[in-house]
């Protein structure tokens, strides 16, 4: 992503791109069940909810350069909460997701306090350590239902008579929140905060030395990162009825530094078109290969990088999908992107 | 009146003394430069008063406030801007983008989340205006690597300047600037010496002659010598120091 | 607690401690050195504890074991440096990181296809089992082989580093790459030589390991948390650090287990979470 201010060209390319995909998003299910069988819908779903979370992913990694390998930690959360809130308190959404958004919240500045002196190597070991505990931790826990997870969600509504059971109803509720979290990110990343943000990635003393307090800084961007992944996490436990400890596991939050990787990081659009790819894959993969396509996903991940002679961050200017997107448009690849 | 005052500053290193019981005043108002030779001290008594290193001992005091025990972002928050040795910029900014963010320091949205840093026009017309006074205005969009050596130490200075600091301390500003570059630089210190009490550290004795109202000269972490531009350059110590390492 | 479970406990943190400085510093040195931190270095634990398995499974003699085993993934370690880290010595730390992560992915997807989901354990030989009398106290004959076998390896470890003629390079690279060529030494030979040493010693501790405890295809997850664990105590690249890391670990656990059972493994995290706050480069810490 080049750091310079928007150009006037690429900003029309992008706004229109914006609008083709949320148009496609909002007519798809009217095809479902007609034109293609609705199992795509589900699919999509799937895309958007992860697509919330890597939004939130972006913001820490792409534009502050700390590549979180935890973030499985905050969408399990998510997840739980809701999922135990919609079984035993109240069957509302909305309260399913406070809370969430409130725990997570927690452990956010909590590990934010923890992690924000430690970089790169030691941010991504140590996030991953932490979602760890968290896994081991559902894993054991019988009251949330131990290795087997939390069962029989009733699904929750959105207002008292909708419920978002439904496909329908919770689809666009879906692509709403999806909406939502991507103005917000845009507006994070153009804001004041959002400037610091990049200047801390590519020269965090400089930035000191200009008179910001940049650990706080990094708490804060580490906590909304985690939230987004709350928002996603409870979306999930909506759209699936069960809650297993897998969602803290360390390969979901493999999948989600590769959904931002192959995207192409520092973007937001690049991530989520990254969540694309890799659930096409994954789906494509598995209904080929059954029990071996985890191994062949992780024999990918080691081809591509040692394709890659430059390291990861050629890749993801040369292969990710905002890089061919832009020479498809005529303009040089973007540039400074990852780390 | 004293901008800043060093007292009794020492710092050990691995049993290295680096600064010995150096006792320092910045008067107010007045353009002062630290000389020596290599290995003197001179960009680490910058790294005490700015925060980034800690004394083994001694004060530092700056608005009537000891500043050895705040961190850095802190002490720049009080007024006292840095410039480094080795360029210090956001290469794969902008260079508009680079004094833009020094400038936002003191916005009052200066970390929100929420408010538009495009729109932020007070912080925009501070750094277009920071741009001309250092002559990169024409440079504007171009990404900060792809400067020249002595346009990115300009840029340098002109983050600094950005911070509207009460105190501005230049390390080495026209190292690798081309004649005409240090000359333009001299200028530059000069106006903003006007309103500016400044320090710099230089090896050029033609700028130092120049442009000081103080000189404080350092040799092995301890002060050797100081006084006006006349004194320090008939002065023995000086003379021994500076011939003997010829 | 009477003084012989103390003594007990002692004596099992210990051992389990000893096991661990077999993981762990070979896993932080192999960064020190290397600058490469190895996400399947669990991996070739796990491996080793199958593999050792196996061979315990198929001639019943756990001394073979206990050396083919290691001798096998030594093997596999040397392969895989040689063909995919080596490619990436110099690139940013994510891109090796990338690699293991997704070589651990193949690996414990290879074992889950290979022996199955069910937890294992080795078998071990009749003389191993039961009791022994150390003074009034009754320990597990095997654990005290552990205890005395790992000792010995960590101790021929550490003099190998502080004393032998490639133990220098090995410290030095932790410092300083280039002058260690200035001296003639082949960098590449010795990354190679210290990576198949780590991954043997890896598959050392998971014969070890898998005779105690149950051997399963998540294991290399935890042991790489394990290890990586010790080293935020202990500092990266620094041996010291490995081991005293190790110990409080292989303390936590043995006397948390006792204390609060199913709390023993939030003790580990809880110390390391109390050694972020307030010495957050580790104990040990060299860089």
């Amino acid at each position: 992503m080049a750091d310079t201010q928007e150009g006037r060209r690429g900003f029309g390319t992008r706004r229109l791109v914006e609008a083709a995909i949320l148009a496609a998003l909002l007519l798809l299910p009217l095809g479902s069940g007609r034109l293609f069988s609705d199992f795509y819908i589900a699919l999509c779903l799937r895309i958007m909810i992860f697509g919330v979370l890597m939004l939130g992913f972006d913001l820490l990694a792409g534009y502050c350069g700390l590549v979180s390998f935890g973030h499985a930690m905050f969408f399990g959360t998510g997840a739980y909460v809701a999922a135990v809130t919609w079984k035993y308190f109240s069957d509302s959404m909305w309260i399913g997701m406070l809370l969430g958004l409130g725990l997570n919240a927690v452990i956010g500045y909590v590990l934010g306090l923890l992690v924000v002196r430690t970089r790169t190597v030691y941010f991504i070991f140590l996030t991953f350590a932490f979602s760890q505990f968290f896994f081991v931790t559902a894993n054991s826990w019988r009251l949330i239902g131990g290795t087997d997870g939390l069962t029989g969600i009733p699904a929750p509504t959105l207002l008292p008579g909708i419920s978002l059971g439904e496909r329908i109803p919770f689809y666009y509720f879906t692509v709403a929140l999806l909406v939502a979290a991507y103005l917000v990110a845009r507006r994070i990343v153009n804001s004041h905060f959002g400037r610091l943000l990049r200047g801390i990635h590519q020269n965090e003393e400089r930035v000191k030395f200009l008179g910001y307090n940049s650990p706080l800084m990094i708490r804060r961007v580490f906590l909304i990162s985690g939230l987004f992944g709350s928002v996603s996490g409870t979306l999930m436990a909506c759209f699936q009825p069960f809650v297993p400890p897998d969602y803290y596991h360390l390969s979901m939050s493999g999948e989600f530094v590769m959904m931002g990787l192959l995207g192409g990081m520092g973007t937001l659009v690049g991530p989520l078109a990254g969540t694309a790819i890799v659930i096409f894959l994954g789906d494509f993969l598995s209904s080929w290969l059954k029990e071996a396509w985890m191994l062949c996903l992780g024999a990918m991940y080691v081809i591509c990088i040692l394709f890659s002679p430059e390291g990861l961050t050629k890749i993801v200017s040369n292969l990710s999908a905002t890089g061919l997107l832009a020479r498809l448009f005529g303009r040089k690849g973007p540039q400074g992107q990852g780390s | 009146m004293d901008m800043l005052r060093i007292e009794n500053i020492s710092l050990t290193i691995g049993g290295l003394q680096i600064l010995r019981n150096v006792n320092v005043e910045l008067p107010e108002g007045k353009i002062t430069s630290i000389i020596g030779p290599n290995g003197a001290g001179k960009t680490t008594l910058f790294n005490v008063i700015t925060g980034r290193m800690s004394p083994t001992t001694g004060k530092v005091w700056f608005k009537d406030r000891n500043i050895v025990k705040l961190s850095p972002f802190q002490i720049a928050r009080m007024g006292i801007a840095r410039s480094f040795q080795i360029t210090n910029i956001f290469q794969r900014m902008s260079v508009f983008e680079n004094v833009c963010l020094a400038a936002q320091t003191n916005s009052p949205h200066r970390c929100s989340i929420f408010s538009q840093a495009a729109a932020d026009r007070t912080t925009s017309r501070k750094a277009e205006e920071i741009l001309e006074v250092i002559g990169l205005a024409a440079l504007n969009e171009k990404l900060a690597r792809e400067l020249s050596h002595g346009d990115q130490r300009r840029l340098e200075i002109g983050m600094s300047l950005a911070t509207e600091p009460s105190f501005l301390m230049l390390d080495e500003p026209t190292s690798g600037m081309s004649p005409a570059e240090t000359a333009a630089t001299i200028d530059l210190i000069r106006s903003v010496g006007e309103k500016v009490t400044i320090c710099i550290i230089e090896h050029k004795m033609n700028l130092v002659m120049t442009v000081s109202d103080k000189i404080i000269v350092l040799n092995l972490g301890q002060k050797i010598a100081e006084g006006s531009p006349e004194e320090v350059a008939s002065d023995e110590q000086v003379r021994k120091v500076y011939l003997g390492t010829a | 607690m009477t003084l012989s479970s103390f003594l007990t406990n002692l004596l099992y943190g210990i051992t389990i401690g000893s096991a661990y400085t077999l993981i762990a510093s070979g896993l932080s040195i192999v960064f020190g050195v290397m600058g490469v931190l190895n996400f399947a270095h669990g991996s070739f634990v796990m491996l080793g504890a199958y593999t050792g398995m196996t061979i315990m499974n198929l001639t019943g003699n756990f001394w073979l074991s206990l050396t083919l085993a290691p001798l096998a993934i030594a093997l596999l370690g040397g392969i895989v440096e040689k063909s995919m880290v080596s490619r990436l010595y110099g690139k940013d730390i994510p891109s090796t990181l990338f690699l293991t992560f997704g070589l651990s992915m193949v690996f414990s997807n290879a074992v889950l296809l290979i022996w199955g989901g069910s937890h294992y354990s080795i078998q071990l030989p009749a003389y191993f089992k039961g009791f022994i009398n150390l003074g009034g106290i009754y320990y597990p004959k095997f654990r005290l082989f552990v205890l005395i076998f790992s000792c010995v390896l960590v101790a021929v470890l550490w003099l190998f580093l502080s004393r032998s003629r490639w133990g220098l390079p090995i410290r030095a690279g932790l410092f300083d790459l280039e002058t260690v060529e200035a001296f003639g030494i082949d960098i590449y030979k010795v990354f190679s030589v210290l990576f198949i040493i780590c991954s043997g010693l890896a598959a050392v501790a998971g014969v070890i390991i898998g005779s105690m405890r149950s051997i399963n295809p998540m294991m290399d997850l935890d042991l790489i948390t394990i290890a990586l664990i010790v080293i935020v105590i202990g500092g990266l690249g620094s041996f010291k650090g490995a081991l005293v890391g190790s110990l409080v670990l292989g303390l936590a656990e043995a006397f948390g287990a006792q204390a609060m059972p199913g709390f023993a493994k939030f003790t580990t995290w809880v110390i390391m979470a109390l050694v972020l706050l307030l010495r957050p480069k580790g104990l040990f810490s060299e860089r």
